[in-house]
């Protein structure tokens, strides 16, 4: 019996990744869905984008790369799908470079449109790209929604902007034309200018930088949509008001698509968490029991001697 | 003992009274008159002359109520009354926004002035609102040059009210603050309402242009005011006046004009005053027992077990014939965890090329590889072996955090180091790198200021520099005066003040919690960085 | 002069930029973001060296068919084809554009890649915590049960397996409990200490009382 807890001790490592494998894999493919609790620190994000007005202006920061797509796509999709439905413009940048790709990945993934693109006025507008359409809503590049790309100089960005956005980000990412050129950017000469910020963060430059820089100095209030690494580091700025709610990793994604009315890959991925967490647990235990088991033959052993 | 009485006099009083002195107060909050907030204006566009009242909902009063008491109308020629009731608005009646309603008094008469109130009779309670007045109906003809009727039913946008223009506080200059109290017509998530524009001028009776428009709501939520920032062409030293025109629909209503304000520098940011006082307190003792250990006091400095285990580590490796791997993080030389992890490679260079083991440092940027480099050259120089180094020694893998975990996860599994250092600022990939070198039996020590990653590295590693023991690495292992005073400072001046600071007004505030004031709001504003 | 310039240009710049945190009035606001802008293009046109630093490095394992070549050619080969593809297949300007030969490599080959390293994650989650999570004394059994407190209460499991007990004591609430109180004080702890850490690692810089990152003691 004690040969049986050495070994499971001494268990090879790769026993564990096949077990987890199949904890994780097999439930995306069954489909099924669990009911998602709605925490406060989502509730009070979604009740700042609710106070919004219509028409308001929301720069939204893609501060990831794909690595950390399966936790932040998610909710950066459900996101724009929230901000087309209640007519609030949104502004993309980045601070990482792949950030504003992936904000075109989700703009092009949520679009509902069969069609590839139409022609008005002699151009031809390409669904996913120039028209966005999302539950019978629309929206178009440079009117509700527009992508300033990346600029280098991380936290620096951030403190230029407060001066002045247009040197900041001087020229959209899809045409190279001069940002003053969209009717989006109108009125917009400084970070404070925005009504909200939205920015969704895998490490640095993101949320601290923007909690130090962008509330403390320039007084925008920012949202933020973090990696569950992450998110600990910003609930001692949620607590004190300086940030207005937090979407914490896969768990925040999915109750953020309850609360705006659209299940998606979040909320299917929990179940794929939920049985990760719980075979983890067990690990724990059953590696326990085998360290206790060891520890007390050893001891005997010890008497014996 | 005098010293130490002295010293927490100042920490228990004079530091605190310090604070609240130098820190920002807020500006004022707007004038409202809740619930109702009743305001009153002749209507525009109206040639009969009438006055148009606005005022906002009683809480229950909405569309999925089943019914509600009816809104009564009353009106005085007096400010003390008596108020007489002239109309009722019920519940069925269609609203202005959905939190406000609207009531058009067209039997006031021109020429008068009249003053207005709204009741409700609540389950027997009787709320009324504030007096609005005096108001008088003025002919359209005569206001705005318009003819026209205006329909009872039409919804009159209100103009944004109590408006102020002054010189953005804090700035170097070419910018003028606006702040008003937003119109009665705006409401959240409105389909009519447009939002505010803009009009400025260089003189109160002068030509105004648009310079600017933004969107309805406030913007500061504790004051309920809306505020922007007017910095196109802004010449500092000129007069400048405003006014704010609300948009609703095809109307627009204007605020009074204000004015005037210059706009100018400043000199200090008085919103940061606390900063300089907390950071003054910070900077003078450290400076301090830099001195005090200049002049030869001995300064204490406790046992951190992963600096100590570094000669272990490295005699390990020498023994096994096998590599040291020294990682010190992902992020540029701009991050004091980087300059900090250089600064202890330094030392492990330097054992290196004493034991003559073989040394590799894979870095992320290529300033870092510059950076690194040089100490290791400086190192091995200072060794005595300048002929054992090689600039192969440091290389450049890739920018990219998990490019370069793959990276490093491949040179460890390959190349099995005996020891492995993870010195520096990490993400997501401090777990890949600890498990991987753990796979392989390597000894590592790990130090990192990353809150998030120190449990993965404390987990994995053997032993663990955590925060600020990273910081302390260089002071610990040189031992220089001078380091250890700047460390005896930061400790004193950083946690003993600061931290007995934190403690009284936790305490301030816990007793203003508890006597429901409002002290709560002015500590949590006291700390603001501006 | 090899170090007193740095360390010159070093006290410089710092201080600059602590004067400006405080003092509005021109010239500090220019200055500062001149600084700002002068290291934002150093270290853009600091890529170089690293990229000629990898590429030196790995033909010269070629070359000499040292061990592991092979992951040599790998680097050089992927190296290039992303640099060519981008630069000279991709549209010029439009190179992010859906369908571009850029965007193939970044949604096929580039984000896959990524993803996948980041997923490794889950797995030695699992091998370390089976490994290191043993309740050896009071305060490690403290951690074991916060963990698997928050572990739970993160998912929709640890709701179901408690709700037969009142609102506000389901493993859910617990968590936030610890989340939101235990975490942030432990959190707000390291965070000052490190905040502490580095403002006198930055003055000792400033001052030129640390020198041990220009090389030597």
């Amino acid at each position: 019996m004690n040969k049986f807890w050495e070994r499971l001790l001494a268990i090879d490592r790769r026993i564990i990744f096949v077990v987890i494998f199949l904890a994780l894999s097999v439930p995306i493919f069954l489909q099924i869905g669990l009911p998602i609790p709605v925490t406060s620190e989502v509730q009070i994000l979604y009740d700042a984008l609710e106070d919004l007005s219509r028409g308001s202006r929301i720069l939204v920061s893609c501060d990831f790369d794909p690595g950390s797509e399966p936790e932040l796509q998610p909710m950066t999709e459900a996101a724009f799908k929230y901000f087309i439905e209640n007519d609030l413009k949104f502004v993309i940048i980045g601070l990482w470079p792949q950030g504003p790709i992936q904000a075109n990945r989700a703009i092009e993934d949520i679009n509902e449109s069969e069609d590839d693109f139409i022609v008005e006025n002699g151009d031809t507008l390409y669904f996913g790209e120039d028209i966005v359409v999302v539950s019978g809503d629309t929206a178009r590049y440079g009117i509700d929604f527009i992508n300033l790309g990346f600029q280098v100089g991380q936290e620096l960005v951030i403190q230029r902007m407060g001066t002045s956005f247009e040197a900041t980000f001087p020229t959209d990412k899809r045409f190279g034309l001069s940002q003053k050129e969209f009717p989006i950017m109108d009125g917009i000469y400084r970070l404070a200018d925005f009504d909200f910020v939205f920015n969704l963060s895998a490490g640095y430059p993101g949320t601290t930088e923007w909690v130090q820089f962008a509330v403390d100095r320039f007084h925008v209030p920012v949202g933020a949509g973090n990696t569950a690494v992450q998110a600990p580091l910003a609930y001692p700025y949620l607590d004190t008001g300086q940030l207005s709610g937090i979407l914490g990793g896969m768990k925040g994604g999915a109750e953020f698509e309850r609360l705006v009315g659209h299940k998606a890959r979040a909320t299917l991925f929990m179940t794929s968490q939920t049985m990760a967490h719980i075979f983890v647990m067990l690990f724990i235990v059953v590696g326990n029991l085998a360290f206790f088991a060891t520890m007390r033959k050893s001891d005997k052993q010890g008497l014996k001697r | 003992m005098g010293k130490k009485v002295a010293l927490g006099i100042c920490i228990v009083i004079i530091l605190p009274l310090l604070i609240w002195l130098v820190h920002m107060k807020p500006g004022p909050s707007s004038i409202s008159y809740p619930p109702y907030d009743l305001t009153a204006i002749s209507t525009p566009f109206d040639t009969s002359g009438s006055v148009t009242l606005n005022w906002f909902c009683l809480e229950g009063d909405i569309d999925s109520a089943a019914v509600f008491p009816d809104y009564s109308i009353l009106r005085s020629q007096e400010p003390d009354g008596p108020f007489e009731k002239i109309d009722s608005v019920g519940f069925e009646s269609p609203r202005a926004t959905d939190i406000s309603r609207q009531y058009r008094d067209t039997s006031a008469s021109m020429g008068f002035s009249y003053y207005y109130k709204i009741s409700c009779d609540l389950q027997g309670q009787i709320v009324e609102s504030n007096i609005f007045g005096p108001i008088s109906p003025v002919m359209a003809a005569e206001a705005a040059g318009v003819e026209g009727m205006v329909e009872a039913t039409d919804i009159i946008v209100f103009p944004p009210t109590q408006l102020k223009v002054f010189d953005t506080p804090n700035d170097a200059g070419g910018s003028i603050t606006l702040e008003w109290k937003v119109s009665a017509s705006d409401a959240a998530k409105s389909l009519l309402f447009n939002g505010y524009d803009i009009y400025r001028g260089t003189s109160a009776e002068g030509l105004f242009e648009k310079v600017g428009e933004t969107t309805g709501g406030v913007s500061d939520v504790d004051r309920q005011m809306k505020s922007l920032r007017d910095g196109r062409d802004i010449l500092n030293g000129q007069e400048y006046y405003y006014y704010v025109a609300a948009k609703w629909d095809s109307q627009e209503a204007n605020s009074e004009i204000a004015g005037p304000a210059v706009s100018r520098q400043q000199w200090f940011h008085t919103g940061r005053g606390v900063s300089l006082v907390l950071l003054g307190i910070l900077i003078g003792s450290i400076l301090y027992f830099i001195n005090r250990a200049k002049a030869g006091k001995e300064l204490f400095i406790r046992k951190i077990a992963g600096l100590e285990a570094v000669d272990e580590a490295v005699g390990r490796a020498t023994e096994m014939g096998k590599a040291i791997f020294y990682i010190p993080g992902i992020q540029d030389m701009n991050n004091m965890q980087t300059i900090a992890g250089l600064t202890i490679l330094g030392r492990v260079a330097k054992l290196t090329a004493e034991y003559e083991t073989r040394l590799e440092v894979p870095v992320s940027r290529s300033l870092v590889m510059v950076a690194a480099r040089e100490i290791v050259k400086e190192s091995y120089l200072n060794a005595g072996r300048p002929d054992y180094y090689n600039d192969d020694i440091v290389y450049y893998l890739t920018d990219d955090q998990f490019g370069y975990a793959a990276g490093v996860d491949g040179l460890v599994i390959r190349k099995k180091p005996a020891t492995i250092f993870y010195q520096g600022a990490f993400f997501a990939e401090s777990l890949i790198l600890a498990e991987t070198g753990n796979s392989i039996g390597a000894i590592q020590i790990a130090g990192t200021a990353m809150p998030a990653q120190l449990p993965f590295f404390v987990a994995a590693c053997d032993y663990t520099l955590i925060g600020e023991e990273l910081f302390a690495a260089s002071a610990y292992l040189s031992r220089e005066p001078k380091l250890l005073g700047s460390l005896k400072g930061q400790d004193l001046g950083g946690k003993l003040i600061f931290l007995s600071l934190a403690l009284i007004f936790v305490i301030i505030a816990t007793l203003g919690a508890f006597a429901e004031s409002e002290i709560v709001d002015t500590i949590q504003r006291m700390f603001n960085v501006n | 002069m090899r170090r007193e310039i740095p360390l010159i240009l070093t006290g410089i710049v710092g201080i600059t930029f602590f004067i400006q945190f405080f003092v509005p009035h021109s010239p500090m606001r220019e200055l500062s973001e001149t600084f700002s802008d002068w290291y934002s293009i150093i270290s853009a046109f600091a890529i170089w060296l690293g990229a000629l630093n990898l590429m030196k490095i790995s033909f010269e394992k070629v070359y000499k068919k040292d061990k592991d070549w092979f992951f040599a050619i790998t680097t050089i080969v992927t190296f290039f084809l992303i640099l060519i593809v981008g630069l000279f297949f991709s549209g010029g300007r439009q190179y992010l554009e859906q369908g571009s030969g850029f965007d193939w490599l970044y949604r096929n080959i580039y984000s896959p890649l990524s993803a996948t390293m980041f997923a490794l994650l889950a797995f030695f989650v699992a091998s370390a915590s089976y490994r290191a999570f043993r309740a050896r004394n009071a305060q490690a059994t403290v951690l074991l049960l916060a963990a698997f407190i928050v572990m739970a209460g993160r998912t929709p499991f640890g709701d179901w397996i408690t709700i037969y007990l009142p609102e506000g004591w389901r493993l859910s609430n617990l968590s936030n409990i610890i989340m939101n109180y235990f975490n942030v004080a432990g959190q707000r702890a390291i965070m000052i200490g490190i905040s502490l850490g580095v403002v006198s690692t930055s003055l000792r810089i400033i001052l030129g009382i640390e020198r041990s990152h220009l090389g030597g003691e």
